[in-house]
């Protein structure tokens, strides 16, 4: 079923999108939530059941859009994908110790020492390949592909007129370094052999890119809005000082381009904050990057970068999981004000939505640009 | 006071402040002496965190390098039975439900380099644990670490075991992690919200004035 359009609604939840992204102003203001597994309680199911049940997981996500008259966007239904993705990232179990959901309690990393300060020189030779703890995932991988492909997410996306959230997605060589080394060694490696971390980095750029481009084969449509989702966070300024961020801003840019290259938008889904190094970002073209924040302040985003960049997030699982409705109201009325002006801007969560987020609480985001996000023409 | 350690443990020269420790320990300096030195460095670096001269790298860095030192004084401390002068008891770990334990570690290691005896009960903590701690020992603080939202129920239960076994007024609760806020320390009624490690060593030394 189509999505039914409300009243003064002049675009499909596609179109809207695109808008916001070319950096033009839509009929109102796109409400763009990335779920994890909220799903999960607002259909009466355990997250456990919701990540390792696709097809369930498929039918909740659509129960959720009925009960709330749709989203903007598509962000998926079960996670489970990327924990068995046999690409280099922080997610996948085939590099790191996670504890798969139980009951209602989410995924967790167990994050350890697993990359030894000595073995940078083994990462600068052979890449993160001798750090593949569970190869034999790969397998795993291979059904759920063929589980995820038997769902008809394309014809419902198609008739409801609605974009995928991120459609390929990497991390930076940094990120993937920090996972291995653990986050506390890793901060300390970077104040005492830099040089080792950023040639580390330099030496797996490539093998991140290739990566990338199996996705891009697999998920490239013609003459689509594709966004591919580039996610850090372990660089960001609440950590380290704009100096050492400038250490890694040539891989981030790099990668950038390539994307670029590639016809996919870069969503740059940015854990932590980086108020301080938004500059940085201002180099490339309008209407070609966009995003995601968390606690990046998005009032300063939007004064830096509004002019070409798209911008959703940094409404707080705090707020969003345990405010009440009129808390929510209050701060996404705020930041709709603040940031909708002259299009480029969506309501989002910051990172995902908490998995507990109250009814009430989803509906008050999504009253909430139906109140005040209509762009008056 | 060894000027030199102090400064080097503030410029992050983890082979100076090796090297200074170490003459030391052949010269024959009261460990305790050492150790405060090394306290003192960490408490500049904790300074220059909060001018934004430093960052959690820095910080981090500082407890590692005071850890390393620690390492070298151990043996000579316990030979000579120096009974360090604690500044505070503090009872820590990540609670039920949660089993991150960056944030709790970081927390853990700057109190200790600040001169705190930290008992650490670990990840995904029961309340009962806790408050079987709080019970054994004389600690004034309590501190709570989580990063998942769902782990602020667990906060809730501690909290109501405390008051039902009246232990409550006997700690001050202090919680850090991306899951709490101001606003969720508010509303949980624990003592304080610690938004970084330095700001949770300086929380903890106002306790226990």
């Amino acid at each position: 079923m189509p999505l039914k359009m409300e009243e003064n609604e002049t675009m499909t939840p596609r179109e809207r999108v695109e808008a916001a992204l070319a950096i033009k102003e839509p009929d109102r203001v796109p409400f763009t939530p990335a779920f994890h597994c909220a799903q999960a309680r607002l259909t009466g199911m355990t997250i456990e059941e919701f990540f390792f049940n696709i097809p369930k997981s498929f039918e909740a996500t659509k129960k959720v859009w009925e009960m709330f008259g749709g989203f903007d966007i598509y962000s998926g239904c079960s996670p489970i994908l990327g924990y068995y993705a046999p690409i280099p990232n922080s997610h996948s179990q085939i590099y790191f110790d996670w504890t798969l959901p139980k009951g209602n309690i989410p995924e967790q990393m167990h994050e350890r020492e697993i990359m030894k300060r000595e073995d940078y020189d083994l990462v600068i030779q052979n890449g993160f390949t001798p750090f593949k703890r569970r190869p034999e995932l790969q397998r795993e991988f291979g059904k759920m592909i063929v589980q995820f492909s038997k769902l008809d997410t394309v014809s419902w996306l198609k008739e409801m007129d609605v974009m995928t959230l991120s459609e390929a997605f990497i991390e930076p060589p940094v990120d993937m370094i920090s996972f291995l080394r653990s986050f506390n060694k890793f901060l300390t490696d970077i104040i005492e052999i830099p040089e080792k971390v950023v040639k580390a980095c330099e030496a797996t750029e490539e093998e991140l890119l290739r990566s990338l481009d199996l996705q891009f084969q697999a998920f490239r449509r013609k003459e689509a809005t594709q966004m591919c989702l580039f996610g850090f966070s372990r660089i960001a300024t609440n950590f380290i000082s704009p100096k050492k961020f400038d250490l890694f801003w040539p891989h981030i840019k790099r990668i950038t381009e390539y994307i670029l290259k590639n016809d996919f938008i870069v969503q740059y889904h940015i854990d932590n904050d980086y108020t301080d190094v938004l500059e940085y970002f201002t180099e490339f073209p309008k209407g070609k990057i966009m995003f995601h924040l968390d606690l990046t302040d998005i009032f300063k985003a939007k004064e830096i970068l509004g002019d070409r960049a798209c911008l959703m997030g940094n409404v707080p699982p705090q707020i969003t999981g345990r405010g009440s409705p009129k808390e929510v109201e209050d701060y996404c009325k705020k930041q709709i004000e603040g940031c909708m002006e002259g299009g480029g801007y969506m309501l989002g969560s910051a990172c995902v939505l908490p998995d507990e987020i109250p009814p009430a609480n989803l509906k008050a985001m999504k009253d909430c640009v139906m109140k005040y996000g209509f762009y008056r023409k | 006071m060894n000027k030199q350690l102090v400064n080097a443990m503030a410029e992050l020269d983890r082979a100076k402040v090796l090297e200074i420790v170490e003459e030391e320990i052949d010269k024959g300096t009261d460990p305790s002496k050492i150790i405060d030195w090394l306290s003192e460095g960490v408490k500049i670096v904790g300074e220059y965190f909060e001018k934004k001269e430093y960052f959690l790298a820095e910080l981090i860095t500082s407890g590692d390098i005071f850890e390393n030192a620690f390492q070298e004084l151990k043996p000579i401390l316990e030979k000579s039975n120096v009974n360090l002068q604690s500044k505070g008891k503090i009872v820590i770990g990540t609670v039920q439900g949660d089993v991150h334990d960056i944030g709790k570690n970081i927390v853990k290691s700057i109190l200790t380099a600040s001169g705190f005896s930290v008992n650490d009960l670990g990840v995904d903590v029961q309340p009962e644990k806790f408050v079987e701690a709080v019970k054994n020992s004389d600690t004034k603080i309590l501190g709570l670490s989580a990063l998942l939202t769902i782990a602020i129920d667990s906060v809730k239960d501690i909290i109501k075991l405390l008051e039902r076994e009246n232990l409550r007024k006997k700690v001050r609760i202090i919680i850090g992690g991306s899951a709490f806020s101001e606003e969720i320390a508010n509303k949980l009624g624990v003592d304080a919200f610690g938004k970084d490690p330095q700001d949770a060593v300086r929380i903890c030394q106002k306790f226990l004035k």
